[in-house]
């Protein structure tokens, strides 16, 4: 099992939505060396799970595991400082930063 | 015991001054139109405005509490999908701020539901990229048959051989008539797209017209080298048509097919009666369509070949008329294909209609052309010259002026029977011309506009200023030669069109 798991809620596919998905995987590949695992939920083919999930908007990025659990929307396609935005402290190579806050689980 | 002061103690004053002074933010906060939420750092919810509770579509009481997320917004703001129940969604542009709430670092996002405004970029993108397309295409177009006429033209100055001085006016002609048939078929579909086309409709023979089409284009197909057959009832079929527009519908599928067919390939027309319709069918063994292209094939400026370097395929307006005008009939056309490379198949299908009555046989009339007076208002030497030479042909006697002064002080010396006035002339321009012809010769003389403004407020306009008639540029001389003709019953001057 990977150590990192995460699951990203898009609405529909479009090529912002595929071009957050490809920055997610390089982040994960050079940031946690691989060491992850990242679900894509297309909410308009399982309103379920989004609903289960609590999800209100999408783009959505939920880190389901370690805990504390901890979600973040908005833009994906720059993903300078999101580890730490989802407290994901494990960095394989040193990487910008731009959240100002401490970022608590849920 | 000590009396309780009837005024208030200091602190009730603070008190009263920060209530009210709550309430007016609060009153800012609610009646703002944008949304307005204030997230934990966690990105829980602990404040939503009115306008807040609208864009993401539940009440306060259900959102308090819930994680919304920690916006990740790089720039001034970003966009986000709001999840409507039943799948529908909104798209509401984000903005964060850090801020504090009870003490603590907090986040305060305001959201903005920008779905409209989205959908009319997108038109307007939309728009500017068919427009581009369309100029592309257009320019495209223009080039090939003026590339033959500038040829041909070449070829007439220096060929001295009888045959091949025909050949070059044949070009000339065929490709003159090309580029008309593209510009009318522009104007037409933005006629009817403004709704701005009146059908004439009488009793037609369906059958009959369809010969007629299948006769004028059959040079077009025997120059493309293609084999044609025709299919139709044995009695007639009659349906309440424009005839003028049934033949304009007919004659765009049949030229479509041509373009679209290979040297030695066939099309095939069939008419005949389906329940109560009347079905015409355009077939043909050519390059066929996409089966992903046979809805959009309709849309204007569609071509079955996008790629304009190896297109020569018309403005891509044919078919667009087509589907307007037999939708203004209350018919439908459907295209078919089993693909590229599989031929294609047009039905149009329209309300069959009861024969008419037998009609009353009128003595044919024969118009005596005789010698006139021509006075020729043109701007653009070329066009003066070669009308008047055309004219002179005619055996008229014809003037000319080149701009709209000398259009006015030259009347007067004329005197001429009829006038063709360009509209857009240096000095006065047509319009001013025939104001100023009429208001010193009233009836006498007859005006004509001779304009490449051809919509139906340009024709108003004209008759508006004086002008007897108005035609659209380029000339058709035969319709020309009809108005000159109706100088001998002129004395009803009633406007015309042609």
């Amino acid at each position: 099992m990977p150590t990192y798991s995460f699951q990203f809620f898009v609405s529909g596919e479009n090529a912002k939505h595929l071009e957050a998905i490809e920055s997610l995987k390089k982040l994960g590949d050079s940031c946690l060396g691989g060491d992850y695992e990242l679900k894509v939920v297309d909410v308009t083919r399982s309103p379920e799970i989004a609903r289960a999930s609590g999800v209100l908007a999408t783009p959505t990025l939920i880190k389901t595991a370690p805990a504390p659990r901890a979600r973040i929307l908005g833009d994906f396609c720059n993903c300078g400082g999101l580890l730490q935005q989802l407290g994901v402290a494990k960095s394989r190579k040193p990487h910008h930063t731009l959240a100002s806050l401490d970022v608590v689980g849920e | 015991m000590m009396r309780q002061s009837k005024q208030d103690s200091p602190v009730d004053g603070l008190r009263r001054a920060l209530h009210a002074s709550e309430a007016r933010f609060r009153a800012i906060v609610d009646r703002s139109a944008d949304g307005i939420i204030v997230l934990r750092s966690s990105g829980e919810i602990v404040y939503v405005n009115p306008a807040a509770e609208v864009v993401l579509d539940q009440q306060a009481e259900r959102l308090i509490g819930k994680n919304f997320g920690v916006p990740a917004v790089p720039g001034d703001a970003t966009e986000i999908e709001v999840i409507r129940d039943e799948g529908a969604k909104i798209i509401a542009e984000i903005r964060v701020v850090t801020t504090h709430w009870q003490g603590k670092p907090a986040l305060l996002a305001t959201l903005r539901d920008i779905t409209e405004r989205n959908q009319r970029e997108r038109e307007i993108r939309e728009a500017i990229e068919c427009r581009d397309h369309f100029l592309a295409v257009l320019s495209h177009e223009l080039r090939n048959p003026l590339a033959s006429i500038v040829s041909a033209t070449e070829v007439l100055r220096r060929a001295d051989d009888d045959n091949s001085q025909r050949q070059a006016r044949e070009v000339i002609e065929r490709e003159s008539r090309h580029m008309r048939r593209m510009l009318d078929d522009l104007l037409d579909v933005s006629r009817v797209t403004k709704g701005k086309i009146t059908l004439r409709k009488t009793t037609v023979d369906l059958v009959e017209l369809v010969r007629h089409v299948a006769g004028d284009n059959e040079a077009l197909m025997r120059e493309a080298d293609l084999r044609f057959k025709l299919t139709v009832s044995a009695v007639p079929l009659y349906a309440q048509a424009d005839s003028t527009r049934i033949r304009q519908v007919l004659t765009n599928l049949l030229t479509n097919a041509v373009r679209y067919s290979k040297p030695r390939g066939h099309i095939w027309i069939t008419v005949c009666c389906e329940g109560d319709e009347h079905v015409i069918v355009v077939c043909d063994d050519g390059v066929g369509i996409p089966q992903n292209r046979l809805d959009s094939i309709f849309e204007p400026f569609e071509q079955v070949e996008s790629d304009i370097s190896r297109s020569n395929c018309g403005l891509g307006m044919g078919l667009a008329l087509v589907k307007k005008l037999v939708g203004l009939h209350g018919g439908s056309v459907m295209a078919s294909s089993d693909g590229p490379g599989l031929g294609s198949e047009f039905a149009v299908r329209l309300p069959a209609a009861p024969a008419p009555d037998p009609p009353v046989i009128k003595q044919p009339q024969v118009d005596e052309i005789q010698p006139r007076k021509i006075f020729v208002v043109e701007d653009n030497a070329d066009a003066r010259e070669t009308l008047k030479m055309l004219l002179e042909l005619e055996g008229h006697v014809v003037e000319t002026a080149a701009d709209g002064r000398q259009a006015v002080d030259l009347i007067d010396l004329h005197r001429p029977d009829l006038a063709l006035v360009d509209i857009g002339l240096p000095i006065h321009d047509g319009y001013e011309v025939a104001r100023r012809a009429r208001k010193r010769w009233g009836a006498k003389v007859r005006l004509v506009a001779l304009t490449g403004y051809g919509q139906p407020e340009d024709r108003r306009r004209a008759l508006d200023a004086g002008f007897d008639a108005h035609v659209t540029k380029p000339l058709d001389y035969t319709r020309l030669a009809k108005l000159i003709a109706q100088l001998d019953s002129s004395n009803a001057s009633q406007p015309t069109t042609a």
